[in-house]
């Protein structure tokens, strides 16, 4: 197979070059370990990648193989890769290794930059997966309301009993998105609630953060909770428990690319095959 | 705040105890004179290196490779092997560069002279390709590394990983010794020791402090440990530390620390109250001891309170805390730390925080008597957090801090190093004076619940984050950058060596020799 999608059945390559082996059981850096598989490569073109190696072309790297067989000094293989290690060079573990043919015109001639190839794989990726794609407008954030009603009154002037707290808390919060139109799935309202985390912590801050007036592309996934998990651990010990373990289904939206700004329309309409937009229902 | 029994003596030794099946390399009682010079003590406690006959070294530790990177790289943590010291691992919320399924670890060969990135930490690429909290020790033989992480991706409750390497340049991905999720866990922090001598030498104890969540009651404060962590499969064991009524859980820092004969002691934030609608809170900071390495009957059990007759000294009382406070751009609620001097188990150092009107105010106090009682304050910074503690083979003690001076726009971030020979005299080293409102937060932490410091042998290896600006006035006793910087114009350069790279936060490496 002469693109990206190589990797399904392995670990996912997310650094993929064209490169000529230049020395085998050989490295650029000292750290680095060298066996039989161990090679230096010389990368002629980068495919696809992140923002930080797009522009290594030219640059001599360590690959270590994915096999050693067929192999040899001065052949130019497309190189499917994950990192390793980076230091005053970088290494790089190749999930697979091809050599180069006719089949792989198409990715080599194809151009454009290589980290916006990798950024709309990433996102072809979460549309694929998603439940629900639609484009919309947030009119509200709130507090999760579904829980609210299995929530006790708390007795005037009491400090509500916590839950155990973390600096990890993913803070819920809804925000209610007014639906224009429906891109994948089905959904007959006029707005669809996505639960996201307010937390700027490190381990939420990656996940888009949705305020009143943000109009965009929402990539919804079908997520289930307890509402115990929903409930702001500070009021957690407000639920009665026999809710606490009540389990609801919510859409979420916790990856980056799952929000796209109205600006990607293109892009977004490019990745759905230039389908048209449904209606609700 | 009250504490407990305290004493005001000297410093006195006293005889190393050593545990059962624990005969530990004894390092020698070496004191080492202080140098400190008259005028230098009247005139402040801040002393050049040289003068100190320190030598000093930091290292900003993003290779030259990731020149281009702006990454938030805080709370850093690293660990010396102990068997070979010019083998270091360290620990930082930076994600994997290529962007795969394993976060990296940051290795260095040669002492901390270079540093590379080794990517082996089992990660998630869709949630970032990092992790979440992140500790790193070495067993003291073998070369094995540990790792404890609150692991990606993302759900409901946070998963602890406890993990281990062969070796610090282990190509292969970290070993989960243990994968946990239930109600969650917070901040794993892993120490590690190999026994020396008898029925159990050659077995690594593993002990990771962490606040779980699953522990019933609401006592929260908890050592996973493992009596022989090397093995293949090793068995874990969840020891509760907490024995009094909390407010509902403990504060996230629990924190170990070794000795070699067997000793091992662990601080931790004890919650008496906590307002959830405030964020703020009062604790005890509580010191637990085992005398056999946490593998009797009752673990930790050894220090019983004199005022409640509890397990557990409290050190302190009703420490003030806000889990929801800032101190510039850096939360605040829960700074713990504590060492064991290697020549005397019977010498533990605790540094903590508290709210004091409006400052956050670190304190330091020490015990000779093996936890029972504990001196009035040895020292206090106002303003400063992430205080960090190590004691060399010679009995020196050693504090590290980042303390927020100035004001409005001229804010800066000061990382400090403290050492005294005798715990009344200290002299400080500044590693570095950087802008503190330049980044911008990227996300909390700002530099870190924590950062990091350690010694094997005479020597302090630490690690802190800070604003990576490439200005010789912030390091005061000079830096080493790998990555592209010019320091004429102050400024971070990409791979190409001519496109400015943005300012960011980036651990940085130091030693401090003697």
């Amino acid at each position: 197979m002469a693109n990206a999608e190589r990797t399904e059945a392995g670990p996912k390559a997310t650094f993929i070059f064209r490169g000529a082996v230049k020395k085998l059981e050989a490295a650029t850096m000292k750290n680095v370990p060298v066996d039989e598989r161990t090679a230096v490569v010389r990368i002629e073109q980068v495919l696809e990648g992140p923002r930080n190696l797009a522009h290594y072309a030219g640059e001599d790297v360590t690959v270590q193989l994915s096999t050693r067989a067929n192999v040899a000094v001065g052949q130019e293989y497309l190189f499917h890769t994950v990192g390793w290690m980076f230091g005053d060079s970088i290494a790089v573990r190749a999930v697979a290794q091809e050599p180069l043919t006719e089949s792989h015109t198409a990715l080599l001639t194809r151009g454009g930059d290589p980290a916006e190839h990798r950024a709309n794989r990433e996102l072809k990726e979460r549309v694929d997966a998603a439940d629900l794609v639609v484009f919309g407008t947030v009119v509200a954030v709130r507090l999760p309301v579904a829980g609210a009603s299995l929530i006790r009154a708390a007795r005037a002037g009491a400090a509500a009993p916590t839950g155990p707290v973390s600096e990890h808390d993913a803070k819920w919060r809804e925000a209610v998105v007014q639906v224009a139109s429906v891109h994948k799935g089905k959904h007959a309202k006029e707005d669809v609630v996505v639960l996201f985390p307010a937390s700027t912590d490190v381990r939420w801050y990656k996940a888009p953060k949705f305020e009143p007036g943000l109009q965009g592309y929402f990539a919804l996934h079908k997520t289930k909770v307890k509402e115990s998990e929903r409930v702001d651990p500070r009021i957690r010990g407000l639920l009665e428990p026999a809710a606490a373990d009540k389990e609801v289904e919510v859409y979420t939206a916790l990856n980056q690319a799952d929000f796209q700004p109205s600006t990607q329309q293109e892009r977004i309409s490019r990745l759905l095959g230039g389908s048209t937009p449904g209606k609700r229902e | 705040m009250a504490r407990a029994k305290v004493t005001a003596r000297g410093r006195r030794r006293s005889p190393t105890r050593r545990g059962n099946g624990h005969v530990g390399v004894r390092a020698k009682s070496v004191r080492a004179k202080s140098v400190r010079s008259k005028a230098a003590r009247k005139a402040s406690n801040e002393m050049p290196a040289a003068k100190a006959k320190q030598s000093v070294l930091v290292v900003n530790m993003i290779p030259k490779s990731l020149s281009g990177e702006d990454d938030q790289d805080s709370e850093p943590t690293i660990a010396v092997n102990p068997a070979n010291p010019l083998q270091i691992a360290g620990s930082a919320f930076t994600p994997d560069p290529a962007g795969g399924n394993l976060a990296p670890i940051y290795v260095s060969a040669d002492g901390g002279l270079t540093w590379s990135l080794n990517s082996i930490v089992p990660s998630d690429a869709q949630q970032g390709s990092m992790t979440a909290d992140i500790t790193v020790s070495f067993a003291s033989a073998g070369d094995r590394l540990y790792a404890g992480i609150i692991r990606l991706p993302v759900g409901s409750s946070t998963r602890l990983n406890i993990l281990r390497a062969d070796s610090l340049l282990s190509a292969a991905p970290m070993k989960v010794l243990v994968d946990r999720t239930g109600k969650g866990v917070d901040q794993p922090y892993v120490q590690a020791a190999t026994v020396a001598s008898g029925p159990d030498k050659g077995k690594d104890r593993l002990y990771v402090g962490d606040n779980d969540f699953n522990s019933p009651g609401g006592k929260t404060a908890t050592i996973d440990q493992s009596l022989d962590a090397g093995k293949p499969v090793p068995t874990f064991t969840s020891v509760r530390l907490e024995k009094r009524t909390t407010s509902g859980q403990d504060g996230p820092p629990v924190r170990p620390a070794i000795h070699p004969d067997g000793t091992v002691y662990a601080a931790f934030h004890s919650w008496r109250t906590f307002n959830g609608n405030t964020g703020a809170g009062t604790a005890d900071i509580v010191v637990v001891r085992d005398d056999q390495g946490g593998a009797g009957a009752n673990p930790f059990t050894a220090l019983i309170d004199g005022g409640d007759g509890k397990v557990g000294v409290r050190v302190a009382h009703g420490v003030k805390f806000n889990f929801d406070g800032h101190l510039g751009l850096q939360r605040t609620g829960g700074d713990v730390a504590i060492a064991v001097d290697p020549t005397d188990s019977a010498v533990i150092y605790v540094a903590y925080n508290a709210d004091e009107g409006p400052d956050y105010v670190l304190h330091m106090v020490r015990s000779q008597d093996r936890g029972v009682t504990w001196s009035t304050d040895l020292r206090t910074v106002n303003n400063a957090l992430n205080p960090q503690l190590a004691v060399n083979n010679a009995g020196k003690a050693g504090l590290l801090y980042q303390q927020l001076t100035g004001s409005g726009a001229a804010q800066r971030w000061q990382t400090k190093f403290e050492s005294s020979t005798d715990g009344t005299q200290w002299k400080a080293v500044t590693l570095a004076t950087v802008p503190a409102h330049v980044p911008p937060r990227a996300f909390e932490p700002y530099l870190g619940d924590y950062d990091h410091l350690t010694s094997v042998g005479k020597d302090f290896y630490g690690v802190f984050a800070a604003n990576n600006t490439p200005n010789k006035s912030n390091f005061p006793h000079g830096v080493k950058y790998q990555r592209n910087a010019n320091f004429t114009t102050s400024t971070l350069l990409d791979l190409d060596n001519k496109t400015p790279v943005h300012v960011s936060i980036d651990p940085f490496f130091f030693k401090i020799s003697g």
